[in-house]
Order: C-alpha cells, then sequence, then structure tokens
C-alpha cells in the first residue's frame, strides 16, 4: 500500500513535470503558430483593405455623379463655358447648388471646375476663392476630358480621397466642366478595416503617421516608440513589401495609390494583440467566445475521481501505518503469497499462498486462532466450503493428517464428531470435509501405494504414533507452531502425509502428473512454507489445504493467530 | 543630282529618317535648315491615378487642354562643338494651375531661371529621374526659386513636386540654336526653321518631358530639309530631294 501511494505521488509528479515541461517547450510552437496565424490574418487582411478602399473610391465617385448631374449646377457651368452671366452669380449659384447636394454626403470639400479648369465654387474649404486654375491636377485634367477617376492626395498630413467627374453641357454636346468632391481619410476606414478584417491599421504618409489617423495600432507602435520610417524601411531589393517582425506582432503593408504614392502613402496593418504572452492571450480568446461548460464539467469531474483515488490511496496508506505494528509488512506478505511452493514433475507452478494477512488479523480465522468450539470451528469450516473456488477442497488440518498417521479407521475419526473430539480432532474434522451440519464430505479413495509413507519414509509412521497427540490445548500450537514436544524430525512427516495424500488425489482428480512427486519433496516444501509464514507473520498456526483453482491442484497456506497467548 | 550627291556623301539615309530637299538659300553663308516634325495626335487615356478610372458613357473622350506637342522643342546641335551666346536675362517658369509654364525649358548651359509658385501650396522639387543631376528645391507658395541650367549641353535636369508628383519640370542644356515646332491646322506635323552654318548637326526633338528624336544631319551648300517622325517606325532610306507627301499638308 505504501508503494502504491508512492507510485500515485510519483505519477503525480511526473503529471506535474511533464505538464509544466509541455507548457515551456510549447511556448514558441505556440509563438510560431501566432506569427503564422498574424501572417495569414494580414494576408487577407491586405485583399480585404483593397477592396474596401476601392469600395469607397467608387461610393465617392458615384456621389460626384449624381453632384454632377444636378441641373443648376450644369446650368451655371453652362453659362460660365458660354461666358454668359455674371462671373459671381454664377460661382454663388454653384456653390449653393453643391450645399445643397452634399448636405447629407460626407465629404471634406467640393469643387465645381469650368471648361478652362479654374475653379468656379467650394465648399468646404476655401469658400471664397475661385477662378484659380487647377487643370494641372490630373483628376482634373482627366474629368475635362471625360473620365471618371479618384485618386488619393495627402496634404498637409491628411490624406484625402477625391474623385472627379465631368459635367456634361445640357444639349449633350460638350464637356462644360468637372465636379470634384474630397473626403478625409481616416478613423472611418480603420474602423471598417477593424469590423470586416480584424486588423488594427494606421496610415502613414511622408515618412510620419498621419494625423488624422489616430487608431490603436498607433499607440501600440508609438509605446514601443516605433517611428514611421521603421515601419516603412521594410522592403527588399526589389521594392515587394516584407512584413516586418516586432516582438510577437507582424505589420504588413497596403501601398497607396496615386498622388499620395509619391509621398510614401502607405496602411500599415497587424493583427491586434494585447498580451505580450501567447497562452493567456489564448485563454482569453477562448473565453471572450463563450465559457466551455461542457469542458469544465468533464475537467472537474476528472479532478474528483483523481481526488478520490488520491483519497483512497491514503486512506489506505493510513490504515496500512496504523495496523502495520501488529501486522507484517505487506512486502513480506506478497513475497510469501507469490512464492511458488510446489512444482509438479511438468515444472507447472503450484501456488502456496497464504489467506491475507489483514483481514484475518481484523477477523482472525475461528478455525485457528481461537480455541472455539467444535460448532464454531465447523462454521468456519462451512465458511470455506461457500466459496466457489473452494468447492471442491478437502480440507485437511494437522490435525488430521495426525489421525491419519496412527493409522486409525478415518470413518472412526469422523465418527467420533466434533464435539466429542479434541481440539486437534476437531479441528481434523472440520479441515476433513464435515460440513456445519455434520454431513461428511466424501473422502478421497486410498492414497496409492506408491505414496503411502512406508514407501516414501519407512519406518516413520510406528515410531511417530506414539506421543503425538497431547491431551492439552497447546497441541495444535505445537502442530502448527514450533513443534512442541513432537519430534523435530518425525512429527511434520506424519502430519503432513495425509495433506500429501490429499494433494497427490487432488492432482489425480485434475489429471496432473504426479510423478516424480515424492512426499519427501512434499514435506521438505510444506516445512519451509510453514515455517516461511510463521516467520513472516508471526502467527501461532498454519493452515494447509489443497485447493483446486482453475483446474489445477494447490496448497493454499493460511496463517492463524490465538488470541489466548 | 546635286541633291542626291551631298545626301550620298553624308551617308545618312542608310538607316534614317531624315530627308533633306533642295530649297532656296539665304542670301548669307548660312543655310536654311527646315526640320518638319510628325508628331501624330494621339490620345492617351490618363495615367491611373487612383482605384478607378472610368469613361464617360454620355459623351466621347475629349482632347485635353493641355496638348504637349505644343511644348515640343527641336535644338540643331553642331557635331564639332559651338559656343552658344549667353543669355543675359533670366527665364521665368511659373508655376500656376498645379502646372509648370513652361514645363520643358531648353536653354543654354549655366542660363539662370526663375521659379515662381502663384500657387497657394508649398512645393518640394525633387529629381524625377534617379539618374539626373541631385538637385532639391522648396518652392514655398507664392516665392520664387533662382536654378540653374546644367553645365553640359544635351544634360536634362528633370525635377518634380512630391506632393503633385505630375507637376514636372524638365530643363534642357541646349547646344545649339532651339526653336519650338509650329504646329499647322492639322495639328500633326510640326515645323521650325534653323539657319546654320554648313556642317555636321544633330536634330534632336523634345516632346513632353523626355527626348523624343534624335537624328545626325550634315547642312551642305544648299539649305535643307530634315522630317523627323515621332512615335512611328523609322522609314528604313530617305533620299534628298525626292517629292514627299507631307510636304503637301505644310502648304498653307
Amino acid at each position: 500500500m505504501m508503494s502504491m501511494s508512492k507510485l500515485w505521488l510519483f505519477l503525480l509528479t511526473v503529471l506535474c513535470g511533464i505538464s509544466a515541461l509541455l507548457l515551456v517547450v510549447s511556448e514558441p510552437e505556440l509563438q510560431r503558430r501566432e506569427i503564422a496565424r498574424q501572417e495569414q490574418s494580414l494576408a487577407r487582411s491586405q485583399q480585404v483593405a483593397h477592396l474596401l478602399l476601392k469600395s469607397q473610391a467608387y461610393t465617392l465617385l458615384h456621389a460626384a455623379s449624381q453632384t454632377a448631374a444636378d441641373a443648376e449646377l450644369s446650368a451655371a457651368l453652362s453659362a460660365v463655358s458660354r461666358e454668359q452671366g455674371e462671373l459671381p452669380l454664377q460661382h454663388q449659384a454653384s456653390q449653393a447648388a453643391l450645399r445643397r447636394l452634399l448636405v447629407s454626403q460626407p465629404v471634406s470639400f467640393a469643387w465645381a471646375v469650368d471648361h478652362k479648369g479654374q475653379v468656379l465654387s467650394r465648399i468646404g474649404q476655401d469658400e471664397a476663392e475661385y477662378r484659380d486654375a487647377v487643370d494641372g491636377l490630373p483628376v482634373i485634367e482627366a474629368a475635362l476630358r471625360g473620365y471618371r477617376q479618384d485618386d488619393l492626395w495627402l496634404v498637409h498630413d491628411t490624406l484625402y480621397r477625391v474623385a472627379a467627374v465631368p459635367v456634361v453641357a445640357p444639349t449633350h454636346d460638350h464637356y462644360i466642366g468637372a465636379v470634384l468632391l474630397g473626403n478625409a481619410m481616416g478613423s472611418e476606414v480603420m474602423a471598417e478595416l477593424s469590423q470586416l478584417a480584424g486588423v488594427q491599421s494606421v496610415f502613414i504618409g511622408g515618412g510620419r503617421f498621419l494625423s488624422a489617423a489616430s487608431s490603436p495600432l498607433l499607440s501600440a507602435v508609438e509605446a514601443q516608440q516605433v517611428r514611421a520610417d521603421t515601419l516603412l524601411g521594410l522592403r527588399d531589393a526589389q521594392g515587394a513589401q516584407v512584413p516586418l517582425r516586432l516582438g510577437n506582432r507582424v505589420f504588413t503593408f497596403l501601398d497607396l495609390p496615386g498622388q499620395a504614392s509619391a509621398q510614401r502613402a502607405v496602411l500599415v496593418m497587424a493583427v491586434p494583440v494585447v498580451s505580450p504572452r501567447i497562452l493567456p492571450q489564448v485563454l482569453r480568446d477562448a473565453l471572450s467566445r463563450g465559457v466551455p461548460w461542457s469542458l469544465l464539467l468533464l475537467l472537474a469531474v476528472g479532478v474528483g475521481v483523481l481526488y478520490g483515488l488520491g483519497r483512497l490511496v491514503f486512506q489506505g496508506d493510513v490504515i496500512q501505518l496504523l495496523s502495520s505494528r501488529n501486522a507484517p509488512r505487506s512486502d513480506d506478505a506478497l513475497d510469501a503469497l507469490e512464492q511458488p511452493t510446489f512444482a509438479g514433475p511438468e515444472a507447472e507452478p503450484e501456488a502456496l499462498s497464504p489467506q491475507p494477512a489483514p483481514a484475518q488479523r481484523e477477523e482472525p480465522a475461528p478455525a485457528v486462532s481461537e480455541p472455539a468450539a467444535a460448532d464454531d470451528l465447523l462454521v468456519s469450516s462451512s465458511s470455506f466450503q461457500d466459496a466457489e473456488e473452494q468447492t471442491r477442497v478437502a480440507g485437511v488440518s494437522e490435525q488430521a493428517q495426525m489421525a491419519h498417521a496412527m493409522q486409525q479407521p478415518e470413518q472412526d475419526l469422523l465418527r467420533a464428531g466434533p464435539s466429542t473430539a479434541s481440539p486437534l480432532v476437531r479441528f481434523a474434522t472440520e479441515s476433513s470435509g464435515l460440513s456445519s451440519d455434520g454431513g461428511m464430505t466424501p473422502l478421497p479413495p486410498p492414497l496409492p501405494t506408491a505414496f503411502r509413507p512406508e514407501n516414501s519414509l519407512p519406518g516413520m509412521t510406528s515410531e511417530l504414533g506414539t506421543g503425538l497427540f497431547p491431551a492439552t490445548d497447546d497441541e495444535e500450537t505445537r502442530v502448527a507452531g514450533q513443534g512442541g514436544e513432537l519430534g523435530a524430525a518425525s512429527a511434520p512427516e506424519i502430519v503432513y502425509y495425509g495433506l500429501f495424500q490429499e494433494y497427490v488425489q487432488a492432482r489425480e482428480r485434475c489429471e496432473q502428473s504426479v510423478e516424480g512427486l515424492s512426499y519427501a519433496l512434499f514435506l521438505k516444501r510444506v516445512t519451509n512454507t510453514r515455517e516461511s509464514v510463521l516467520r513472516d507473520y508471526h502467527c501461532h498456526t498454519v493452515d494447509f489445504r489443497v485447493v483446486i483453482k482453475d483446474g489445477k491442484a494447490t496448497l493454499r497456506a493460511t496463517p492463524g493467530w490465538d488470541a489466548t497467548r | 543630282m546635286l541633291a542626291i550627291g551631298v545626301a550620298l556623301w553624308l551617308g545618312l539615309p542608310l538607316r534614317s529618317s531624315v530627308r533633306a530637299q533642295a530649297i532656296p538659300a539665304p542670301p548669307s553663308n548660312e543655310r536654311l535648315v527646315r526640320v518638319i516634325a510628325h508628331v501624330p495626335r494621339r490620345l492617351p487615356p490618363p495615367p491611373q491615378a487612383g482605384y478607378l478610372t472610368l469613361e464617360n458613357g454620355v459623351l466621347p473622350i475629349a482632347l485635353p487642354l493641355r496638348d504637349p506637342r505644343k511644348e515640343a522643342v527641336v535644338v540643331l546641335c553642331p557635331r564639332e562643338g559651338g559656343s552658344l551666346p549667353p543669355i543675359a536675362s533670366p527665364i521665368e517658369i511659373l508655376l500656376s494651375g498645379y502646372r509648370f509654364s513652361p514645363a520643358l525649358v531648353v536653354a543654354p548651359p549655366r542660363a539662370p531661371l526663375v521659379l515662381r509658385n502663384q500657387q497657394k501650396q508649398s512645393f518640394s522639387l525633387v529629381p524625377a529621374e534617379p539618374s539626373g543631376p541631385g538637385v532639391r528645391l522648396a518652392l514655398p507658395a507664392g516665392q520664387s526659386q533662382n536654378l540653374q541650367v546644367p553645365d553640359d549641353g544635351g544634360q536634362v535636369l528633370s525635377l518634380h513636386a512630391i506632393e503633385q508628383p505630375q507637376l514636372r519640370l524638365t530643363v534642357v542644356a541646349s547646344c545649339g540654336p532651339t526653336r519650338r515646332l509650329v504646329f499647322g491646322d492639322t495639328g500633326e506635323v510640326g515645323v521650325s526653321e534653323f539657319s546654320v552654318a554648313p556642317g555636321p548637326y544633330v536634330v534632336r526633338l523634345y516632346l513632353d518631358h523626355a527626348l523624343a528624336v534624335e537624328q545626325p544631319v550634315r547642312v551642305a551648300d544648299h539649305d535643307a530639309e530634315v522630317i523627323l517622325r515621332s512615335g512611328l517606325p523609322v522609314e528604313p532610306v530617305s533620299v534628298p530631294g525626292r517629292a514627299l507627301p507631307l510636304q503637301e499638308s505644310l502648304r498653307p
């Protein structure tokens, strides 16, 4: 039991060690997987960001087209192209039209440009200025030719998306101007990108973080004192983007087109990582998606089972410790139990196994430990018969073997009954197969002549017959124990001869070979086993019984304690 | 026959598109060289600026407001070198409407230039070509900056604004007389005339901030006519004095 508890503690320690080792070993792997996950996510985010920016450009272009189709605006530009009316009036008319059309549009500024490429009116910025030439701007030049085009401008650290569309004359025969809408890019782009792709982003232009693009990523990179030019410097020889890895974060870039590209305007993206440690982050993310109650319940059940097992092991250990004062060590008992005692000619192992000691110590076997009445002994004997594996046991005690050695008729010995027999005889009666109700189990057939003692040990019977049954209670002890007045050399041979007979008959019934099996060998092994059990268990008696188990005849030794001693 | 002999003596027609034809000689020692450049009108789509460039579905695409052919410059550089008279007054270049005017300047080496920014926005001019001179120039709003034409003849200084990449200025150090192309009614043929002394020359046509055509020519005792074709395959052989169908378009 002690070894079991130690084994349990050892396994627990090994388990904890393996868990700690797995944590340490798996951390780089988790980090690698985290980096790979970020790179994959960023690769997708680049496509998402490109599509998002393109979609927003289309939306702005559509708004500009709707504005350019307004009749009042077209009339004002047409008048300017035909050089009719006064320019300030047309300026006000077109400006009012722009203001009315774009009241619900999220634009930062809007221009109305005449056919010469001069601004007729503005809203949003420099509204009082007009007549200045802007035809050099590519989008204006393209719009005056009939193209609808968008562009990205970086002006004063602010990124603008602009879209310009042509304005067609009411006669639909020529272009009379263009309309340009501009919208500052910043928070709304990053918010949409975060919602669509789950990434943080920030705009960089001109080697600086753009002021209109405050984002969590900007705070993160500024906290790490990462400069914008550092983020922009990660390109290979061909100028292709190279993902930048800072710690456990991966940054990727999306080049912005248009005029802003000349100022190296890019969109920097990164997957948000709140904690520098991966495992806590994994757990936090897992919990953020819901508490796995089933898994927690399973974990609790597992912990409970392990706790119960541990309690059982420790409880048994405590019991073992409490009872270790009067009991032999379990290791010794195990050794005795596991010791093979008899081997037949075919060298088949046959266990000579004492009964488990702790149970007998708590409830000592009445057959041998207490000088009880014959009824008690019989009851005890019946308990053996109840056991399934002992249904074919022909118990033979040492005393019965003594009686048999005195060459008394077996029937007379059994007829004497438990009530009149001496303790030794009563024990012999019990062990010889009497049932609890005084019935008698069939006795084995007579021993073959070849196995009679006179053939094995000639002259032994007569000598051992005298003084073999003392009338005192110590007889049992003397027979099963240290020998007492029995002759040190002759008494065991006589006592165990009946047991030998039972054993041989049992082997014959089990169709086991008996060749080479001699009583001398049998007696030697039994004596050795008896001494070993007496020594190891500190018991007073040793009872041997022939047990047929699994179709094989074996001997079982049962230690007994005398409570009166 | 004389013209054919001059052309064979020049050895030019073998691999060039230059054609020379005898024209009435000027009274002095100088000869008249007429350069006829065939520059077709092109309507290229605008370069992609942002994410979308869509054609208008109502009307056909119109010509751009500014025709780059009207800023084309022809330079007749003598092969054996020569000195150009220095320019005393600086050449003024205006920046307005998000354009340089003129955007292409061909001037003698070390000629002074003045850039006047008439925009409300400041610009930073940096070299547009990596191989060009490393000139960086800040052009604040409403202010002027002095610049100088490169020293060597033929050297090109190309600048563009960081804020507006299309805002580009090209300065070419000329090595000889310079003329602008004058286009006729058809708008595809430009003519420039030079009065130069006989000798070997190189005709260069600068168009849209770049050297479009470069052709050697030898001016003999008679006046000559040089035909340049830009953007078209070069004719394998040209014989001086032969009737040219392109001349028909030059007639008033």
